[in-house]
């Protein structure tokens, strides 16, 4: 057994310990190796002790904090160096010039920048985003608004990327060339390809209006908004529908996000796919799963516990970050469906100079860019034994 | 396989489950009536009445002090003026003042109200809520309102129902009460609320429509007010959601099925499509705005009248007309044709190119040879097209335009450096505060105030001198101001410091089942619903 023992603890090892629970279950005498009930105990390559864990954690929320306070200052700069008059946008067309004057003291604009960056700061940590310039509203009520309309859209969408592109992915690997290998490819490639835009009017012209099927754009109906309002909690009407048992406007929130939703998660689809399947092609073509299939293991434990446990982490980390992305990026789908998100008002705000919006919506993103790394490293780790946390 | 199958049946059923329960959208253009929604009780929607207005931008400011945009649309149905202008009798008529007087000097208006008004929480409208309204507007000197109400010195209330404004100066106080901003009555038991609390949704005006609810970023809803003054009907709308649609295929996909029912910004362009429309019928009136592509008179070769004038003489005004169906036309003067203070006999430029090159030969640009470079609105496709069709004449010039779409705010950020730098040519379309020429002579041309809404930079004391002077006869001798106006605006043709190329029609898109709709320019982007009925 000498040999053969450092063998098999090598390609176990490549399994990330797995391959050993199910090697002690394989059928007694089945395939090449036999039962081999040498491997009790499943390998772990994760040494790290919890005091590693704990500096790991705080060593993170320390860069965490150093990346979102650099992205301010480089947001606030470019924002306050940009010629503008926000006093006078603030004002609107009939401002005199001794009001244009007074309103840039009361909004501290005639102070140097770095005051200004850091009596923002100030507000910031207090939970004060400011005032908007162009609606004069405070920020954060905006943000409030806008941000679970979009959390909820792309909540939605990752939820479609992840239980269709995947699922694809695996299938697509597992018939590598055949016609169905190919169709899911194409399918891949278009939507991974198709203009956001344009794919949006086409599904708007066919199911909305040939074939009546689904509402044009909005988070629910004017019929909801007028008989069956939903009362705001969270912000997120699903919840908020469910929270106040308001099913009506539940069924309604929900078929308002199919279209948009579908929109937004078709190019997440063809990437998870093309990922999915590339890595796990890669790694059913490695030792460990050449021994499973030795062993008689079930195809379906080799694909989704042995293969597409240690194929998934990219394809993760990506939709991790397409993720954060489509917080402002989905601005096209939002104007298309008529949707009030955070892309939209931050495009607004870009195009009427509006420096306080812009910069509190980049803290926004920073901040969520940083949780959403440090999450998906902390399920890399969950997911893969091998990556030390050390 | 057996498991597959129900795993299979069960996502079939929920799909199925979601889409065959879910409340089918309108399309039923004629009808007018709203889908049945599913689990409701029928009652509910089938007695109402909703009229849909589609929005083109938010709700930025629902405080009656700020809201000088967009926002009229819905303030004003809820907060009503004193004053109304009638734009068929060229007259102020009555609003929640049935009669009024000015003494000699134009510095004192004694207002007679309605009796008999409540307004939507129940509180009287009377002459202490005019005092209080009047208060309201006046105490933030920030507020665009102070600006418009800024001449007032002291109210005075003389019985419940007369109350006496007193001026700082003479102004024509009636046109003022009757602006389409910052104008209208509003709740003595509110003014002391700060802006936050309006815009969140809220209105306590005398008008016929009060807000419901505000979901920002996607609709206002007005509901009616059942003690309304001017009492209510049968088949008139009870309640008005105002869509915010930033996108105008999507607006006019709306409109296509019934979704809505009024909208404004229908590209002139594709009308044709609007008017074959059974289910639709198109309104177009000129509004009170003209299209005035604004020139640099600080910057060379601007600087020289004879290369201005030259320009009027290049602009393609015909082609300009045909290329936005018709519907907007070349002006005389500043004012609009409707409007009072319009002269109809002030020269009007033509397109004249050999004229436009003698003019350049004399101004020493016997070739031409400089470059213009020309911003305008990038969301605003007369602009654009006004840009473009201009270009070529003035290609054969020897002037090259350099064209450069851009937001407002980024225009008036380059207008606003140095005016050896900033752009050359710039368009503006001022929509009045008020029904007086002074409004727009004043903020587009006077140099006086150093308005920075002056464009082309003009500065002509002479000229300033007759608006003024038009401005404080205005309030007494309407006949007098018109004259100072005219000759101001014979000024303003002569000197050439903008190419005036259109007035702006106000083109109405509306449900074919909507009647009494009349468009009044002098409240621009508003449809008076209390005033509509729904055919049978």
């Amino acid at each position: 057994m000498g040999d053969n023992t450092h063998l098999l603890e090598y390609i176990t090892s490549l399994s990330g310990g797995r391959i050993s629970k199910y090697i002690q279950n394989s059928p007694p005498g089945g395939g090449l190796l036999g039962n081999y009930g040498l491997f009790r105990q499943p390998l772990s390559w994760n040494k790290g002790t919890n005091l590693n864990k704990f500096e790991f954690v705080i060593k993170r929320l320390i860069l965490a904090v150093v990346v979102v306070i650099g992205v301010t200052i480089i947001t606030f700069a470019i924002a306050r160096l940009v010629p503008s008059s926000p006093a006078r946008l603030w004002l609107g067309p009939r401002a005199t010039p001794e009001q244009v004057v007074l309103t840039s003291q009361k909004l501290g604009l005639d102070r140097p920048l770095y005051e200004q960056y850091f009596i923002y700061l100030g507000q910031v940590v207090r939970g004060d985003f400011g005032i908007s310039i162009k609606s004069h509203q405070p920020i954060i009520k905006d943000i409030k608004v806008f941000l679970p309309a979009t959390l909820e859209l792309v909540f939605f969408s990752m939820i479609l990327a992840v239980s269709i592109g995947i699922p694809l992915g695996v299938l697509s690997a597992t018939k590598k060339n055949t016609i169905l290998d190919h169709l899911i490819r194409f399918f891949a490639v278009f939507n991974a390809s198709t203009p956001v835009f344009w794919f949006a009017l086409i599904l708007q012209l066919f199911l909305v209006e040939k074939y009546n099927l689904l509402p044009l754009g909005g988070r629910v109906s004017q019929d909801i908004s007028l008989f069956n309002p939903i009362e705001t909690i969270t912000g997120f009407y699903i919840i908020d529908s469910i929270l106040t048992q308001n099913w009506v406007a539940l069924k309604d929130a929900l078929v308002h996000l199919i279209l948009p939703g579908i929109v937004l998660a078709s190019a997440s689809i063809g990437l998870a796919i093309r990922l999915t399947r590339a890595n796990m092609i890669e790694v059913m073509e490695q030792k460990f799963i050449t021994m499973a299939w030795a062993f008689g293991l079930d195809p379906k434990l080799v694909y989704y516990r042995l293969a597409l446990k240690n194929a998934i982490v990219p394809t993760l980390m990506v939709l991790g970050l397409a993720f954060v992305w489509s917080i402002t990026g989905a601005i096209l789908v939002e104007i298309i469906f008529l949707w009030p998100g955070l892309g939209n008002y931050l495009t607004r705000a870009v195009l009427n100079f509006d420096f306080p919006v812009i910069v509190s919506i980049s803290l926004v993103v920073s901040i969520f860019y940083v949780i959403v790394n440090f999450l998906l490293d902390m399920l890399q780790t969950f997911i893969d034994p091998r990556v030390a946390i050390e | 396989m057996i498991k597959r199958l129900i795993i299979l049946l069960i996502a079939v059923a929920m799909l199925g489950s979601v889409f065959g329960c879910s409340p089918a959208p309108v399309d039923e253009p004629d009808s007018g009536e709203q889908a049945e929604v599913p689990d409701q009780p029928a009652a509910a929607d089938d007695e109402v009445n909703v009229a849909t207005f589609i929005m083109w931008q938010d709700f930025i400011d629902l405080d009656m002090r700020f809201a000088f945009a967009s926002e009229i649309s819905a303030t004003l149905l809820c907060y009503e003026n004193l004053v109304y202008y009638d734009p068929n009798s060229g007259e102020f008529s009555p609003g929640l003042a049935t009669d009024w007087d000015v003494n000699d000097d134009g510095t004192e208006w004694t207002f007679v109200l309605r009796e008999g008004v409540k307004f939507q929480d129940g509180a009287d409208f009377n002459a202490a809520a005019v005092k209080s309204t009047v208060e309201f507007y006046t105490a933030d000197e920030f507020s665009p309102s102070a600006w418009l109400w800024g001449p007032v010195e002291s109210v005075e209330v003389i019985d419940d129902y007369t109350v006496k404004i007193t001026l700082s100066f003479p102004a024509p106080f009636d046109i003022i009460t009757s602006s389409a901003f910052v104008a209208g009555m509003i709740s003595p038991n509110v003014v002391d609320q700060p802006k936050e609390w309006f815009d969140e949704g809220r209105c306590v005006g005398t008008g016929p429509y009060t807000i419901e609810s505000f979901e920002q970023g996607q609709r206002l809803i007005m509901t009616k007010f059942d003690d309304y003054w001017g009492g209510w009907q049968e088949n008139q709308y009870d309640k008005v959601v105002f869509e915010i649609v930033l996108d105008s295929v999507i607006a006019e996909q709306m409109m296509k099925s019934g979704d809505a029912t009024f909208y404004r910004d229908w590209p002139s362009d594709k009308l044709e499509e609007a008017v074959a429309n059974e289910s639709l019928e198109v309104s177009s009136s000129e509004s009170y705005a003209v299209m005035a592509f604004n020139l640099n008179t600080a910057k060379p070769p601007l600087d020289n009248k004879l290369v201005r004038q030259a320009l009027a003489y290049s602009f393609p005004y015909e082609q300009f007309t045909e290329r936005t169906g018709g519907y907007y036309t070349q002006p005389r003067g500043v004012i609009s044709p409707h409007m009072w203070g319009h002269g109809e006999d002030l020269f009007q430029y033509t397109y004249d190119l050999d004229k436009a090159r003698d003019l350049l030969v004399e101004a020493g640009y016997p070739d031409g040879g400089f470059d213009l470079e020309v911003t305008y609105m990038s969301d605003f496709a007369a602009e654009a097209w006004a840009v473009e069709l201009w270009s070529f004449p003035l290609e054969e010039l020897g002037i090259k335009v350099v064209p450069q779409g851009m937001t407002y705010e980024s225009m008036v950020e380059r207008l606003d450096s140095d005016p050896a730098t900033a752009q050359d040519i710039t368009p503006m379309v001022w929509y009045l505060t008020y029904v007086n020429p002074y409004d727009v002579l004043y903020f587009d041309y006077s140099c006086e105030g150093d308005a920075w809404t002056n464009f082309s930079r003009f500065c002509d004391p002479v000229f300033d001198e007759l608006i003024n002077e038009g401005f404080e006869l205005s309030a007494t001798e309407l006949v007098a101001a018109t004259e100072k106006f005219i000759a101001a605006q014979e000024i303003l043709v002569d000197e050439s410091p903008a190419v005036l190329v259109a007035v702006v029609p106000q083109i109405w898109v509306y449900g074919a089942d909507v009647e009494g709709f009349v468009d009044n320019p002098a409240y621009p982007n508003v449809v008076f619903f209390h005033d509509l009925t729904i055919s049978e």
